[in-house]
This record gives structure tokens, sequence and C-alpha cells, in this order.
């Protein structure tokens, strides 16, 4: 390269820049250092406290209130909802890398983790945050209409657009994760896909798929119950205050048979789909 | 302080004699706004820090200080991530030049290069700002993950790109 090649004037010329940022004192960097962590740990502590307490304002108005029917049964299925999504949080929405990591991890393999982690918590945000909740709102909404036939046509109207609201988000999430994909794909390219392998889990954890089976049987049985009673309303004799061991019995057993179903299709497909 | 405290102090005011300024231009190219900038610098700056206490030698100081620092600010761009999509260099290379500029004249240089580095996907990133700073195809590689081999056609590729930006002002200005 000659000293009139361009190159080496914008290579010289970059190296001038000059924008003014103070470097931090040591001070401030072991300071900053530290607060990071706390900030972090923070940041946590609030949404388990907040999830805890609403765990507990539920749990108590279940005791004090007596046994109301499907009402109870939605709530305490909210409460395992809310326990479900905080223990999902603590195992998967890590945010901050180890220094040590950021040291012995290359930049490729960096982002390609970052990337995957964001895909998944994006696509996979109806099956850790919505549907661990939908179960119990759905069983709480027909247990507060059967209280109150009066509000039959308020709960139809609050579950059609909670169904747009949530399939609107659905769709958003999925385009992000989409686009994040395609970044993740041209990484695997330009590596020969060799950190694709390296980072590849085999399986998701037993505790995972099996939560997430029985989330998915309660609240695929949920619906087509609560449809139905919103279609037939104060009418029905399907569902009552207290439901009848008919009705009860016919729920689990749906549910049981979702969950079934989907352990054989997962048994099925093994190897070939690693989603739980 | 203890011992590995001090070596970590000292360790740290070494890197920034050495790396300090390549540092700050490192944030430039991922942050373009001042506030913002001085933000990804400081924890720049607390990581860098804090990992240096892991260091023992395991790669070059260098290599580590680039890693964390990319890292760093990779995690910054993905959470507060603003404006259009990020391109790649298949797609700059598509396009045509839209003016030509004098590589000689040091502001103008330094604005072209940075309006295309706050284009361009992290990988494509890393590796032309890592060129900027002089850094040899093999030490990229260890920074980026990817071989010297690919390293060499990428950057090729970049200085093909700014080859094209900035040469044919200067052959149309003469």
């Amino acid at each position: 390269m000659t000293p009139e090649d361009p190159m080496d004037s914008i290579r010289s010329a970059w190296q001038t820049l000059d924008d003014a940022e103070a470097t931090p004192t040591l001070e401030h960097v072991r300071r900053r250092a530290g607060s990071s962590a706390a900030r972090f740990a923070r940041r946590n502590l609030r949404e388990y406290v907040a999830g805890v307490v609403l765990m507990a304002v539920i749990s108590t108005d279940i005791v004090r209130g007596g046994f109301n029917g499907l009402l109870d049964v939605g709530q305490v299925l909210i409460v395992l909802g809310i326990a479900y999504v905080l223990v999902y949080l603590f195992r998967h929405g890590r945010t901050v890398a180890l220094p040590e990591q950021l040291g012995l991890t290359d930049a490729v393999t960096f982002y390609r983790a970052e990337l995957v982690r964001q895909r998944d918590l994006l696509a996979t945000v109806w099956q850790w945050y919505l549907m661990p909740l939908l179960p119990g709102m759905l069983l709480t909404l027909v247990g507060r209409s059967v209280q109150s036939p009066a509000l039959w046509a308020s709960v139809g109207r609050t579950m059609f657009g909670a169904l747009c609201v949530g399939g609107f988000v659905h769709y958003l999430n999925r385009r992000s994760a989409g686009r994040m994909q395609r970044a993740i794909d041209g990484l695997d390219a330009m590596t020969d896909g060799a950190i694709a392998r390296l980072q590849a889990t085999t399986d998701a954890a037993w505790f995972d798929r099996i939560a997430i089976w029985a989330m998915r049987a309660v609240a695929l049985t949920s619906i087509p119950f609560t449809v139905a009673n919103a279609i037939l309303g104060p009418h029905s004799t399907a569902v009552a205050a207290t439901p009848s061991p008919r009705f009860i019995g016919a729920f689990w057993i749906g549910s049981a048979s979702v969950f079934v179903g989907q352990a054989l299709w997962w048994f099925w497909n093994r190897g070939r789909d690693q989603h739980p | 302080m203890t011992a590995s405290g001090d070596s970590q102090d000292a360790l740290y005011r070494e890197v920034v004699a050495q790396y300090g300024a390549a540092v700050a231009r490192l944030a430039r190219g991922y942050e373009r706004y001042p506030h913002l900038r001085q933000d990804l610098l400081q924890e720049i700056h607390a990581a860098l820090w804090a990992s240096l206490e892991s260091w023992q030698g395991r790669c070059s100081l260098r290599t580590w200080v680039y890693r964390v620092a990319h890292n760093t600010a990779v995690s910054h761009i993905s959470r507060a991530r603003r404006g259009p999509p990020f391109v790649s260099l298949d797609d700059l290379e598509g396009q045509p030049a839209t003016a030509n500029y004098d590589a000689q004249d040091a502001a103008v240089a330094r604005q072209q290069v940075l309006d295309l580095v706050e284009q361009l996907a992290p990988t494509d990133r890393q590796i032309i700002l890592l060129y900027l700073e002089d850094v040899d195809a093999a030490t990229i590689g260890e920074v980026v993950g990817l071989s010297p081999s690919n390293v060499s056609v990428k950057v090729h590729r970049i200085k093909k790109l700014l080859f094209s930006r900035f040469h044919d002002g200067r052959r149309h200005d003469a």
C-alpha cells in the first residue's frame, strides 16, 4: 500500500477521531461495575416480589371466601400460572453476561447466543407468559358470569378483545423472531454451522416440557368449555356456581387426553422436533 | 484493597493507556447519540475492569479487550435497537455510490466511514472497526470468531467498498 493510498488516509482519519468522550475514572468504573450487577438484581427482585404479592392476595381471597366453584378453580390456576412465569423468568430471562464470558467468547458466538435467546423469548412468549395465565383467566371469567348472569355479554366482549390483542402481539413477536432467525442463519452461513452445532441444546428441560404440556392441555380444554358456556349463557346447565362432578370429570378427562396426546406426539416426532 | 485487586487496577490502567482511544472510537461506531455513547463507554470500561480479574493470560490482552468491548457494545445495541434494520456487506455492494468523497479530507472521511459503519450488521461492523484500528486478520479472526481466510475475504470486500466511495471522488476531482 503506498502512502497515497486512500485506505491509509481513511484509516489515519479514523484513528484521529476524537469525540471528547471522557475516559471514566477508576473509581467511577469500580462503582459502575458494582451497580450494574446490583441494578439487575434489584429489577429481578421487583418482578419476583410483585409476583409473590399477587399470588398471596389471590390465595388469601380464595381461603377467606370459601369455595366458589369455578371462580376458585380459575384463581388457583392463575396462582399456578404466575408461579410458572416467575420460575421461567428466573431460568431463562438472564440478560447480563458475566464479565469472564465477555472476554472468553468470540463476537460471533456471543451475538448468536444473544439472538437465539431473544428469538426464543419472543417466539414462545405466548407459551411462557400468556398460556400459563389463560386457563385461570378463562375459568375466572366463567365463574364470575355464573354468579352474575348479567355479565355474560361483557365476558364475551372481553374475551374477543383479549383474543384480538393477543393475536396481534403474537403476530408482531413472530415477525421479530423471524428477523432474528434470518440473522442467525447469516451467522451460521459464515461459520459453516460450527457454532450452531456447538450451541445446540439436545432437548428442553423435563420441567419445561411437562409444564408446557400441562398448561396447553388445560388451556385448550378451557377454551371450548368457556366458549360453549358463553354461547349458552345463563341457560346452560353444564356449568353451575358449584360445578357438578360430571362437569369437573369431563373437564379433567379432556385435559388429560390433550396432555397424553402431546406426549405421544412428542415421542413420535422425537429427534425431528426439539420443541416441547 | 487486596493484591489481586491491585493487579486488576494496574492491568486496567495499562488497558486504558494502550486501548482507551480505540475503545472510545469503537463506542462511536456503535452509538451515534453522545449521551448514550458516554453511557456505553462507561459500560465497556466497567466490563473491562471486571473481566480483567479472569484474564490470566488466556489469550492476548488485545484480543481480550476487543472481545469484551465488542460483546458489551453488541448487548447495548441489542437492548436499544433504534432506526432502520442493519444491512450486510452484500446489500451495500449492490448499491450504487450516491456521492464521491475526498479521502484526504479527514473530517469528511471519518463521517463517511461512520455513516457506513452505523448501517452494518454487528459482525461486519466489528470487522471494519478492527480493520480501521490496524488490527491484523489473525487477531480479527480471534476476536470475531471467523477463520483468518474468511476475515481476509471480508476485509478485502470492505476495502473495496470504502475504496469505491473515496477513490472515485479523488479521480473525479483530479
